[in-house]
């Protein structure tokens, strides 16, 4: 509340009831004024109607022509009216019958005329002059009355009003102007009190920048004294850190007369660095002159090193120190801007070590995390220097190379990183032994986005590990129709099972030295309506990884011992029949149970079951490996190796486990016999099994050739299409009564129905 | 000039009567002096008290008024000597006469310096009326059928002139002198009459005269045949010397305003009356 506007208000409050009291005078003298018009004309009514009486009587005495007495009447009633100053009595001739003049002098009169008439006839006139001073008067007594009253009344009024308006607009302002300005004196000491003993560090310059106040705060903090700092220029803390181009905005903003807040990296008069949160206000005079600049800050520097190591955080990988996913993509997106000026390419890697799954859930998460540590250690020495390298989490890498010159630089180095993780690691005392599928895509044949160049690069690393890991692919272009129908495939199994979609084929098996069917190999084959049927190659390792492979098998393998109870009821020859059993599948814990239950549903004999694993399940754990084996083994239930030849292929380990029988990869068997090297391989494994006493099963016999090669090995069965596909139930029941009747027809060996 | 004289003449004749008074004049019981009622009795008594004083003190017997009850009945009072001084009317005095002889006669009252007067009979000061034989067909105003001055007089006039009243328009009787004037003047007659009096004081408001009576003698004041000679003589001198002693006009101007002595008379003044009210 300004002096002003109390001075206005002020004005306000006299002038108002003053207002007020001036129009009700006004009121009060135009109500008066035209008041008495009417009084004057009612007046004058009256007295017309006094002197058509008066004039009444003397028109009856005058026509009894009795004039003296006409004369009297109006002689008498102008005696006898004090307010009648004259009165005159003209007759129809001419003649003044009466001439009445009062002698005193009167102010205010009005005239009255009276025509007296006798059948039309003029008789006489009547003229009086009646005085109204007395009526004046009265009125001017009224008036003055009224008037003072109403000055009285509405000065009374007026004051009250204004005693009013002052106790209730003026006195709270006032008391309130009062106590401002005491709060304000003592504002004044609270606000130098607390510039003095507040933690932040206060300095005020002039216009030039030089140091004129200093608190202790800013003495603690950088630790110049107030004598030290006075006088000297802000400079004096300035450590270099920040450019020119710093100061020069800070200096543009503050003479604009905004304020500037920044962190500033100053320098302490020790020579240490602190980082301080300041803000420069320019203080301006009335006139807009900047006449201070008033500095305040605080030294942040232990909040800022908690910044750094939160920003590390959020852009590092916390297990490898390797950058993280989300610095990976802006990396990238820097190296492409790059790229697309020098007009140069970029290679993404996209690196997935095969198999870690199996070395987390048998070795542990510790040892995981450690040999995802090593992993990295391996990545880093493979690369260059400004290769950039990210961990994307779990066991995925990313490597982005740029300023290659060839594109055989990339394929270099990426041979030089599958060598380096092939190598076997050591971790806690355990040798392990991993491989890694490279997926990559280029900048920009492939695409100029990073998103777009990361998920391309993904595709490639499925390829990668589609052809079977260890080794890396390039994206091409018909990649992404793969992984949109994976994605697909993936979706419709959720319920593929419950849509019974799920079919066995049954694969027959043929002993080579006795020509006869031996067993058959039950495989999953998925119907569905909308894809059509699905290789297990393309399903099986989803089922594995979303575990739902456990169930799925179950099921398998309770079709299979009720298709074999089904091959004993139907009197036919009894059959082996083979079962995949998956590495999760292995690992469940209730395997045993499974089977055994299975058994007892159907009431098959487990003589005529059999199991068949992959090589790489005996690489992990080998001893737990070995028991579960073991108690398979013991149930009666044979055990076979699948794909052998593809994984470790080391020999000195099935030593250990309880194998029955090892099933050569088709791979193997393909080129045989014009392949040599896969002859010598096929001759070398043959020979090894025997001196162990496995048998061996040949996988993928397609030719006659093939079938007189391995029997003149030694082989002790062997499938293919060259004696039976994979075939559903009622097929194969079929197919089996046919090879029957053949075998007993003298056939070399039972073959596919045509 | 002669004022002085006049004084000493008064006193010397007042001291002679006083003398003369209280040592010849032999009472007989008191005076009486009658007044016809033209008045209210009280205004009568007002007027004429100072005179009735007056002569008590000069005459040394007591003189009583009395107002008689009417016209009739004072002059029969005045013909009977039942009054011993009795004041009349010109054509009272006509009728007593007339009626019970001559009564001797004291004095006449002078009105303004003359002791007559005349009838008027008036138009209006621009009526083509010139004189009395213009008369026939106009409305005539009159007094009242009994006044002298209002009636017979104007009717002798009339008659004197050869018109008859008949010839009158219209002839109607006002009530007063005043009104005839008035009638006159508001031009409701044509011509009316009045005595002297209201003529002259209406003249310059408009009357203008059409004719004059012959003079007419005053009111007068007569006495009873009974008294003795000396006694009238007495009676007489006092009434005359009224004019000249101090506070005398007093005495007269109460009686009327106008009244500036009493004189002399004789019958013979009122004959010209006389032969208009025969």
């Amino acid at each position: 509340m300004s002096p002003g506007f109390i001075q206005r208000n002020q004005r306000i409050i006299i002038t108002l009831p003053l207002i007020i009291i001036l129009f009700g005078f006004l009121a009060v003298i135009s109500l008066f004024t035209y008041q008495r018009i009417p009084i004057r004309s009612q007046i004058q009514q009256e007295a017309q109607q006094e002197v058509t009486f008066v004039a009444e009587l003397i028109k009856s005495a005058y026509l009894n022509k009795n004039y003296t007495a006409a004369a009297d009447i109006l002689q008498t009633w102008a005696n006898a009216n004090s307010s009648v100053v004259a009165a005159v009595l003209d007759t129809a001739n001419g003649y003044r019958l009466v001439e009445y003049r009062r002698k005193q002098a009167s102010q205010y009169t009005f005239p009255i005329r009276h025509i007296i008439t006798h059948h039309n006839n003029v008789l006489f006139t009547i003229e009086a002059e009646k005085d109204i001073t007395v009526l004046e008067d009265k009125f001017a007594r009224t008036s003055s009355t009224l008037i003072i009253g109403v000055v009285i009344f509405l000065t009374a009024f007026g004051g009250i009003l204004f005693y009013a308006m002052r106790r209730v607009a003026i006195l709270p302002m006032e008391k309130a102007m009062r106590q401002q300005k005491l709060e304000s004196d003592s504002k004044t000491r609270k606000l130098s009190r607390a510039v003095e003993q507040t933690d932040d560090a206060v300095v005020i310059t002039n216009p030039e920048g030089y140091i004129e106040y200093v608190n202790p705060a800013f003495e603690r903090m950088t630790g110049y004294s107030k004598k030290e700092a006075i006088g000297e220029k802000m400079s004096i803390l300035r450590s270099g850190q920040h450019d020119h181009i710093f100061y020069k905005t800070l200096w543009t903003t503050i003479l604009s007369g905004y304020p500037f807040s920044e962190v500033f990296i100053n320098r302490k008069k020790t020579g240490e660095l602190y980082y301080e949160e300041k803000t420069i206000t320019p203080l301006k005079s009335d006139f807009g002159d900047i006449i201070n600049f008033v500095s305040t800050g605080k030294d942040i520097s232990d909040r800022m090193l908690v910044q750094e190591k939160l920003r590390y955080m959020a852009t590092h990988d916390f297990l490898t120190g390797l950058l993280n996913r989300v610095t990976l993509k802006e990396r990238l997106s820097y190296a492409i801007h790059r790229a697309a000026r020098s007009e140069k390419k970029v290679a993404v890697m996209l690196l997935d070590l095969d198999k870690f799954k199996i070395v987390n859930d048998t070795l542990g998460h510790t040892i995981g995390d450690e040999l995802i540590i090593s992993v990295a250690e391996r990545l880093s020495a493979s690369l260059r220097q400004e290769d950039i390298i990210a961990r994307l989490g779990g066991d995925e890498f990313t490597v982005i190379m740029e300023g290659f010159g060839r594109i055989e630089d990339v394929n270099d180095t990426a041979n030089k990183i599958l060598s380096a993780v092939s190598k076997p690691f050591t971790v806690d005392g355990n040798e392990i032994f991993i491989a890694a599928s490279i997926g990559m895509s280029i900048y920009p044949d492939d695409d100029i986005d990073a998103d777009i160049l990361l998920k391309n690069a993904d595709i490639a690393m499925y390829r990668a590990k589609s052809a079977g890991g260890g080794n890396y692919q390039y994206f091409t272009p018909d990649m992404t129709e793969n992984a949109l129908k994976r994605l697909k495939i993936h979706n419709s199994l959720q319920n593929a099972l419950e849509n019974r979609e799920f079919v066995v084929y049954y694969q027959p098996k043929i002993d080579l030295f006795k020509g006869n069917v031996s067993g058959m190999e039950a495989l999953i084959r998925w119907q569905n309506p909308d894809l059509g049927l699905v290789s297990p190659d393309h399903f099986i390792n989803i089922l594995e990884e979303s575990g739902r492979i456990i169930e799925v098998g179950e099921w398998v393998m309770g079709q299979a011992c009720r298709f074999l109870k089904t091959v004993e009821d139907q009197k036919l020859p009894l059959l082996r029949v083979s079962i995949n059993l998956s590495a999760r599948q292995f690992r469940d814990r209730h395997l045993l149970n499974r089977i055994q239950n299975c058994i007892d549903e159907t009431g098959i004999s487990p003589k005529n079951l059999e199991l068949e694993i992959t090589e790489s399940l005996l690489v992990e754990n080998i001893d737990e490996v070995a028991d579960i084996l073991n108690a398979i083994h013991n149930m009666g239930i044979r055990i076979d190796i699948d794909d052998f030849g593809t994984g470790y292929s080391s020999m000195n380990y099935l030593k250990r486990f309880p194998i029955d029988a090892l099933k050569i990869d088709r791979l193997f068997i393909r080129d045989i016999p014009e392949d040599k090297d896969d002859a010598l391989i096929v001759e070398a494994i043959l020979a090894m099994a025997e001196s162990l006493g496995i048998d061996i099963v040949a996988e993928g016999v397609e030719t006659e050739e093939q079938y007189n090669f391995l029997k003149a090995r030694v082989c002790h069965e062997a499938q293919g299409f060259l004696f039976g596909k994979p075939m559903p139930e009622n097929e194969f029941l079929e197919w089996y009564r046919n090879a029957l009747k053949d075998l007993q027809g003298q056939a070399k060996f039972p073959k596919a129905s045509s | 000039m002669h004022r002085p004289y006049n004084s000493f003449q008064t006193c010397l004749l007042l001291l002679c009567f006083l003398f003369q008074g209280t040592v010849i004049a032999a009472p007989s019981g008191p005076l009486r002096f009658g007044v016809h009622p033209y008045l209210s009795v009280d205004e009568i008594n007002r007027r004429f008290m100072p005179l009735v004083e007056y002569l008590t003190r000069e005459l040394g017997t007591e003189v009583k008024l009395q107002v008689s009850k009417d016209y009739e009945s004072h002059i029969t009072l005045t013909g009977s000597n039942s009054l011993d001084i009795a004041y009349l009317g010109p054509s009272s005095y006509v009728s007593v006469v007339k009626q019970y002889g001559k009564k001797p006669i004291l004095g006449r009252l002078e009105i303004t310096g003359k002791p007559f007067f005349f009838g008027y009979i008036i138009t209006h000061k621009n009526s083509p009326i010139q004189s009395l034989h213009d008369l026939p067909g106009r409305r005539f105003a009159f007094t009242s059928s009994g006044s002298t001055m209002g009636y017979r007089v104007p009717k002798y006039m009339l008659q004197q002139a050869g018109i008859k009243l008949e010839q009158l328009g219209e002839q109607r009787f006002l009530g007063n002198h005043e009104n005839v004037a008035l009638g006159v003047l508001v031009g409701d007659f044509d011509a009316g009459a009045v005595k002297e009096e209201i003529f002259l004081r209406y003249q310059n408001r408009g009357l203008r005269m059409l004719g004059r009576s012959e003079p007419i003698s005053e009111h007068v004041f007569v006495c009873s045949t009974k008294l003795k000679q000396q006694e009238i003589q007495r009676i007489k001198r006092a009434l005359y010397a009224l004019k000249d002693i101090p506070g005398g006009l007093q005495i007269l101007q109460s009686i009327k305003s106008t009244v500036t002595n009493i004189v002399p008379g004789t019958d013979r003044d009122y004959n010209s009356l006389r032969k208009i009210m025969n």
